[in-house]
């Protein structure tokens, strides 16, 4: 035990300084654990390993003994952006986002004691993670060049076995949210009309801790035919120690008129709130027996992303203020993944996963531009020894591309926007995205 | 393993490394932001002179804090009528507003006051008041406003100072502080009017520019060609100038081709700042000595004659056949040039403003108010017949409408739009201020006081 100890504690370390890529629909991350992803997440009616804690704890009823599974899945996302042509026909601007790998922690506990099963888990179901190169030539940057969001859920679930076939759970995901942005402040947007970076603004903050329900079920319907069925309930995670500091960049020319504006503006620190809207997430899964060596699980996700409404900080100050219209759509997401047993200690797993973005096209933006993506997964799990078992995987993440430039050359805003700044320019740059990620994903499962 | 399943997972390996794993680099789509219709009038600058600053009775007056409610000519400037057409809210469109009482010009007897603007007390010209020189910056009520005024006329500009004046110091007329009340340098970052219009990307740009070359020599009395009126050549290459800036400037900066609305230079035998030698005497009650070929006595003769001044009238209060010739000549010369500049590029329109001040009747709507007054008209009804203010050379509220009118036209015609008319009839103009008191104390028409006004009303 001293071993898992160390183990934990250095797990949980992890995350603490991890912060999130964006790799579900959004800014969710689906990937709680290493077998699980390696079955394209479809894992709401398998749920046999102790990341059941997020995909479906009811599955844990059918665990024996005790387990402590520990998961380490680093996202390695990149982005490129084009900028559209200028009318005039001038040069385009392009970025590109930092190489950055954010390592997605995913530790479970549980314990079986015979009718009840009693089971821990940290994971990070939400997270974002977006650095542009060229803090101070990227066209974005005065909505934001670098932004971190990371939202970890702490989950006590209880798992009943109701019957030999059937199991519930419920759960409580307890989450806390750390978030920082970085973005630039204009000259213009201060009222000078020579266009220069004028003020670096920073804004960090952390949440108070959310608590919200959850539950699950499991239903083995035939020998071969398993149901299940999850529910995580959609959050509001309240920011009210967030603070921004202004930092003058102006060229020495301006610093002074900067200076001013500044102490203007009530100084170079203001605190001030947020609040990050999470969706629900409802998952209906059917996992079926094939063969005796192959199982096909099929599952549709449901996100209540039309809670994400708008991003808003309010810091008390006209100029400081801001609403980030988000407008984010419920989507459905399809997932599929497949497992081969090889023997009695090697199985390999596939996955796809088709990946409807919630994000309208008005709101891509260089905090998050979001797309529809197709995953593609595959892994390999070994069983070492009667109490270990090994899991390799990697997940492809290949999103579309997506411009917010209509075929009518006109960049596609929302209507408020279009009514403040008429045909632009906008603070989001016009322009294509184009993201990949690479996830990769360990996992040990140690049984006691 | 068997063989055949080593090779299908190497099969699958190789299919997923092949869908994903490409992050290409998005071809550039191009975007097309031409204009169209009502989509001009979403954003308005108006670039130009005292004539597009809203100058009227030899000042600036925007209004009275102290009383509410209280607007003078600014808060009728065309391009504030032209704006609210347009569908700007009530205190959208941003100007450089100037309290009560306004300015005009320093008091010649008191260096360290600067005098208000023109009124009719009843039975000639006083003043609306004065106010400390050192005190004057206070009266530039949205001097904090934290970005360029949406009307940039700088009362005095030419047409080199659009693209050069920073300040009074480096304008064509150094002591002429409006530049600096108005443009805001060094606050701005030492930026010209043309580049403050360019940065607040307008859609729409009203410039109406050039007056000032050829009127600093009409009311000197004595013009030259190439002293006090800018020569034609360099006339065209200011002029490309703004218009090439303006456009480039824009679409470099903003994306889209603004539409320009270019107003001309109307001819001074139109305005009533310069009084045709016979009505002239008629004002004066007698025939008044001139130089011999006198054609025009400039108004500010009058109070000369108040002041009892030697006679004949000195010269640089008239203007003879010659000189008028001069000034007709430029006036035709730099129109011409006007409406070629116009005409060689798609997306501006000339106004013909010298067409429209031509039209007007020089016996009733470009009339002096005082002639007319003189005339025996009641003064209200002679407030409401003539389209030009106590200076004489800039519009009352009327003329204003006037023009806004035929800038409403322009851009229907050119938008195919239906912005409405201003209905001039509905509009007022009240020469007196309130501030009606008829205990005139002096001889002629012409109080001492409003007449150091006079002196600087060309702008």
């Amino acid at each position: 035990m001293e071993g898992t100890k160390r183990l934990l504690l250095f797990a949980g370390l992890i995350c603490l300084l991890g912060t999130g890529a964006a790799f579900g629909g959004g800014f969710n991350i689906y990937e709680a654990g290493a077998r699980a992803t390696a079955l394209g997440g479809a894992f709401t009616a398998t749920a046999d390993d102790a990341s059941a804690i997020f995909y479906n704890p009811a599955g844990l009823a059918f665990l024996e003994g005790t387990g402590l599974d520990l998961n380490l899945m680093p996202i390695i996302p990149s982005a490129e952006f084009t900028g559209a042509t200028p009318p005039d026909g001038g040069d385009h601007a392009t970025g590109k986002t930092v190489d950055q790998s954010f390592p997605i922690p995913g530790i479970y506990f549980y314990k079986n004691t015979g009718e009840l099963t009693y089971g821990l888990g940290l994971y990070a179901p939400f997270g974002l993670g977006v650095e542009w190169t060229d803090p101070d030539s990227w066209i974005g940057r005065q909505v934001s060049y670098d932004v971190d969001l990371a939202t970890v859920y702490i989950t006590p679930a209880i798992a009943w076995k109701v019957t030999e076939d059937v199991s519930l759970s419920f759960g409580v995901d307890i989450a806390h949210t750390t978030l920082e942005l970085n973005r630039r402040m204009f000259s213009s947007a201060l009222g000078n009309v020579i266009e220069f970076d004028a003020v670096d603004v920073m804004i960090e903050g952390t949440s108070d801790f959310n608590f919200t329900p959850s539950a699950g079920a499991m239903i083995k319907a035939s020998d071969k035919l398993t149901f299940g069925l999850m529910y995580h309930h959609q959050k509001t995670m309240q920011v009210e120690d967030g603070t921004l500091e202004l930092t003058n960049i102006a060229p020495a020319a301006f610093a002074g008129n900067v200076d001013a504006l500044i102490t203007g503006l009530g100084g170079d620190t203001h605190s001030g709130s947020t609040e990050l809207k999470l969706p629900h997430m409802l998952s209906l899964g059917a996992a079926y027996q094939l063969t005796e060596k192959a199982r096909v699980e099929f599952d549709a996700v449901h996100f209540g992303w039309s809670h994400f409404d708008e991003l808003s900080l309010d810091f008390g100050n006209e100029m400081l203020n801001s609403t980030i219209p988000e407008a984010y759509e419920d989507v459905w997401q399809l997932r599929f993944g497949a497992e081969y047993t090889v023997n009695d200690k090697m199985s390999v797993m596939g996955g796809y996963v088709r990946d409807k973005s919630p994000q309208p096209v008005e709101s891509m933006s260089p905090l998050l531009p979001d797309a529809s993506r197709d995953d593609f997964s595959f892994g390999i799990q070994y069983q070492l020894s009667d109490k270990l078992i090994l899991t390799a995987t990697y997940m492809g993440v290949n999103f579309e591309e997506r411009t917010n430039v209509g075929a009518d050359g006109r960049q596609i805003v929302f209507a408020e926007e279009e009514e403040e700044h008429g045909t632009g320019p906008y603070p989001n740059p016009a322009g294509t995205y184009d993201s990949y990620a690479d996830i990769f994903g360990v996992g040990i499962s140690y049984r006691f | 393993m068997t063989k055949h399943k080593r090779i299908l997972i190497g099969v699958a390996l190789t299919a997923l490394l092949a869908a994903g794993c490409s992050l290409d680099t998005p071809a550039p789509v191009t975007l097309d932001y031409t204009l169209t219709g009502a989509e001009y009038f979403q954003s308005y600058v108006a670039i130009g002179n005292s004539l597009t600053a809203g100058y009227m009775d030899g000042g600036l007056l925007g209004y009275d804090p102290s009383k509410s409610g209280a607007a003078y000519a600014q808060v009728n400037s065309y391009p504030q009528l032209l704006a609210s057409t347009m569908g700007y809210a009530a205190g959208t469109f941003y100007q450089p507003y100037i309290a009560f009482p306004g300015i005009g010009g320093l008091d010649p007897d008191d260096p360290t006051s600067v005098l208000g603007v023109l009124r009719f007390d009843g039975a000639g010209l006083s003043r609306t008041g004065a106010t400390p020189a050192v005190a004057v910056p206070a009266l530039a009520v949205a001097a904090l406003y934290p970005l360029p005024y949406n009307n940039l006329g700088v009362p005095g500009a030419t047409t080199l100072d659009v693209t050069t004046a920073l300040d009074s110091s480096s304008s064509q007329s150094p002591g002429n502080t409006f530049f600096d009340l108005i443009l805001r340098n060094p606050t701005f970052g030492n930026v010209s009017m043309i580049n403050q219009a360019i940065a607040m990307g307008p859609k729409l740009i009203t410039c109406w520019i050039g007056n000032n070359d050829i009127l600093g020599g009409a009311t000197s009395g004595s013009p030259a060609l190439g002293v006090n009126i800018t020569p034609t050549s360099m006339f065209t290459t200011m002029y490309e100038d703004i218009l090439d800036q303006l456009i480039e400037g824009i679409e470099t900066r903003h994306g889209h081709t603004p539409m320009i609305v270019v107003g001309n230079v109307p001819s001074i035998a139109n305005a009533p700042y310069f009084v045709p030698k016979l009505l002239f005497n008629m004002l004066a009650g007698g025939a008044i000595p001139t130089e011999e070929d006198a054609v025009y006595v400039r108004f500010p003769a009058l109070s000369y004659l108040g002041d009892g001044g030697a006679m004949p009238l000195p010269a640089e209060y008239t203007l003879d056949a010659d000189e008028v010739a001069v000034v007709n000549t430029a006036v035709t010369e730099l129109n011409g040039v006007i409406a070629d500049e116009a005409a060689a590029r798609d997306n501006v329109y000339l106004y013909d403003a010298n067409a429209v001040m031509a039209g007007l009747d020089p016996n009733s709507e470009s009339a002096h108010f005082l002639a007319l007054v003189g005339a025996g008209m009641p003064w209200e009804t002679a407030a409401a017949t003539t389209y030009f203010s106590l200076d004489g050379i800039h519009p009352n509220n009327r003329g204003y409408a006037l023009v806004a009118n035929g800038m409403i036209d322009v851009i229907n015609g050119a938008l195919g739009t239906e912005l409405p008319q201003i209905p001039i009839a509905a509009i007022t103009w009240d020469p007196t201020y309130g501030m009606l008191d008829d205990t005139k104390t002096y001889t002629g028409l012409v109080s001492p006081e409003a007449a150091s006004a006079m002196d600087a009303i060309f702008r």
